[in-house]
């Protein structure tokens, strides 16, 4: 993450205060487990403070940050210098001091906060005090998002340290565009942006956003870099058949029908024991033709009965299917709609530069 | 639409394609003269048939079997059902001590009207005429009874008959009582193809006298042929 401070119009106004004539040997004592962190300092002033500082040799400790101030230190070393001075003054019992430079501190350096696990209550509270009377922008996230444009929206971080106007703008790429300004009150603030200018998805390519705080003629502004990517929209596919709702057989195999053999055997029987009944006493002898006749009859009948029947169709499970299949085209047809609006669309992925 | 007038239907759409237009045609004019009512579904069935008869005259001992071949052609138009029908036999004595084969020419025809779904009343007509004259009567006969078919599947249909015979004629003479007639038929067949196999079988009882001696004749005989809707 890139800051870059402004320094046009500090927000903070020290004004010296007496130094306190003593060190509460409380605060000394609590101390005796304090160390600053270290940082990646060149100069030799600065870490000769920042060891005074952690050997609890406070009158040294403050004789060489000032000195070191007084030379061209990197931004590194300065803030640090600011911090062993005003952690310094703090434990000397010099606020007003303290503040300043805490404040000077915070001003190059909005990200870094005292460690509340390792500093009394009282240099935290200091710090709090110094990050009141400066404005600062701190905390600046871009969250990682992907989404269909005009359907999502990704959420911006930001925090100022005093109320003031943070005015959010996305530079970049062709684009400077203010997306949000609003009179925002000290600590986290959050900004929920649908990625798109004027209707149109931001266009693929690296941006900033920055957001500066106003605060009457005062100014800070911060920033951070993030990268817009397209890409198409998925399509739905189309259905195949509806979840639940499968198609049923149309016909069906009715059972063995044994009903041919039955009355083939009745009405056979009847006519044959009719004729057989009726006939002349005169002409006994074989009845070639009655019997090859019930013969014939009966095996055919017989094998009509023992034939699998012909599936019969079954007018419920075809209205049902036709009602399936109708559902299933009109879902389909909505389906084909939404797709002809979806490859109109696109997909935004945005995501916080590395490094940032 | 019950079974037989939906196998009508089908075998008429199967029939319509084939080459007998001349022969549909003047059924159809045929069917038109005879008063069947507009809109309802018509069908004209011929069929060739093998047989085989035995016939019964005075003595079992002069029993006569033997073999031929009968035409027929069956209008159904729905209520009312009439068939024609052509044989001819070749018929030689059971008893292997007798010499003599006689040919007979018989026809009928057959009108029926349906009473009650597949019920119907009929009435019908035959005769017979045998060669050499004398060998055996020449028969006439009228025939009243019922028919009743019904469908076993959509593969096949069953007919029976039951007749009296109230009134008969014989060139030989003599008088008889009513006689008795038994049929029944099968019929089988793919439900859209116009050929069908038939089988049928027939029962004649006529109990003739002649000066008070009984000389009884009795027919009975099966065919086996196959049916074709000409529409």
């Amino acid at each position: 993450m890139h800051r870059t401070p402004s320094f046009r119009h500090p927000a903070a106004k020290v004004t010296p205060r007496p130094r306190a004539a003593r060190t509460p040997l409380i605060l000394a004592f609590a101390l005796l487990t304090l160390a600053l962190p270290l940082s990646a300092q060149q100069n030799p002033r600065v870490a000769e403070a920042q060891r005074a500082f952690d050997e609890l040799d406070y009158g040294s400790a403050a004789v060489l940050a000032e000195a070191a101030l007084q030379e061209n230190l990197s931004t590194e070393d300065r803030v640090a210098a600011y911090e062993v001075l005003g952690y310094t003054y703090g434990i000397l019992d010099d606020a007003d001091r303290a503040v300043a430079m805490l404040s000077q501190m915070i001003l190059l350096d909005p990200e870094r906060e005292p460690d509340v696990q390792a500093l009394p209550p009282r240099l935290v509270g200091l710090y709090n005090q110094a990050l009141g009377q400066v404005l600062v922008v701190r905390g600046l996230l871009v969250d990682s998002a992907s989404f269909v444009s005009g359907e999502g929206r990704v959420t911006l971080h930001y925090e100022v340290s005093r109320p003031a106007t943070a005015e959010l703008r996305v530079v970049g790429n062709g684009v400077d565009q203010v997306i949000q300004s609003a009179l925002t009150n000290p600590g986290p603030a959050r900004f929920d942006w649908g990625a798109q200018l004027e209707g149109d998805p931001l266009p693929p390519g690296d941006y900033q956003l920055l957001v500066t705080a106003r605060e009457g003629r005062s100014e800070y502004q911060g920033l951070i870099g993030f990268g817009v990517d397209h890409s198409a929209v998925d399509t739905l596919p189309l259905l195949t058949r509806l979840e639940g709702f499968d198609r049923l057989p149309e016909t069906e195999r009715p059972p063995r029908d044994w009903r041919p053999l039955g009355i083939t055997t009745l009405l056979t029987g009847a006519v044959g024991g009719a004729a057989l009944a009726l006939n002349n006493s005169a002409f006994d002898g074989a009845r070639l033709e009655l019997g090859l006749s019930a013969l014939v009859g009966l095996g055919t009948a017989l094998a009509l009965s023992l034939r699998r029947p012909d599936p019969r169709p079954v007018p419920a499970a075809i209205r049902y299917n036709e009602l399936v299949d109708r559902t299933l085209q009109d879902r389909n047809a909505e389906i084909a709609q939404q797709n002809v609006e979806r490859r109109r669309r696109v997909r935004l992925t945005i995501q916080q530069e590395t490094g940032s | 639409m019950n079974a037989r007038r939906m196998r009508s239907l089908l075998h008429r759409q199967a029939g319509a394609g084939l080459p007998l237009g001349l022969v549909r045609w003047a059924a159809m004019a045929v069917a038109g003269l005879g008063g069947a009512s507009p809109g309802t579904a018509q069908s004209l069935y011929l069929e060739v048939q093998g047989d085989r008869s035995t016939f019964n005259e005075a003595l079992a001992d002069d029993r006569l079997t033997g073999f031929g071949a009968a035409g027929s052609a069956r209008w159904d138009g729905g209520t009312w059902e009439v068939e024609g029908e052509v044989a001819w036999r070749s018929m030689s004595p059971a008893a292997e001590d007798r010499d003599g084969s006689v040919t007979f020419l018989s026809g009928g025809v057959r009108g029926r009207y349906a009473v009650w779904r597949t019920l119907s009343v009929e009435l019908g007509w035959e005769s017979r005429t045998a060669d050499p004259q004398f060998a055996a009567q020449d028969l006439g006969m009228a025939l009243l009874g019922l028919h009743y078919g019904t469908q076993l599947t959509s593969l096949a249909d069953l007919w029976v008959r039951g007749a009296a015979i109230p009134f008969s004629s014989f060139n030989g003479g003599g008088e008889a009582s009513i006689g008795i007639g038994l049929g029944m038929g099968l019929r089988v067949g793919p439900p859209t193809a116009a050929w069908r196999a038939v089988l049928e079988y027939g029962f004649r009882r006529i109990d003739r006298t002649v000066r008070d001696v009984d000389v009884p004749i009795q027919v009975e005989g099966i065919r086996i042929g196959v049916e074709y809707a000409v529409f």
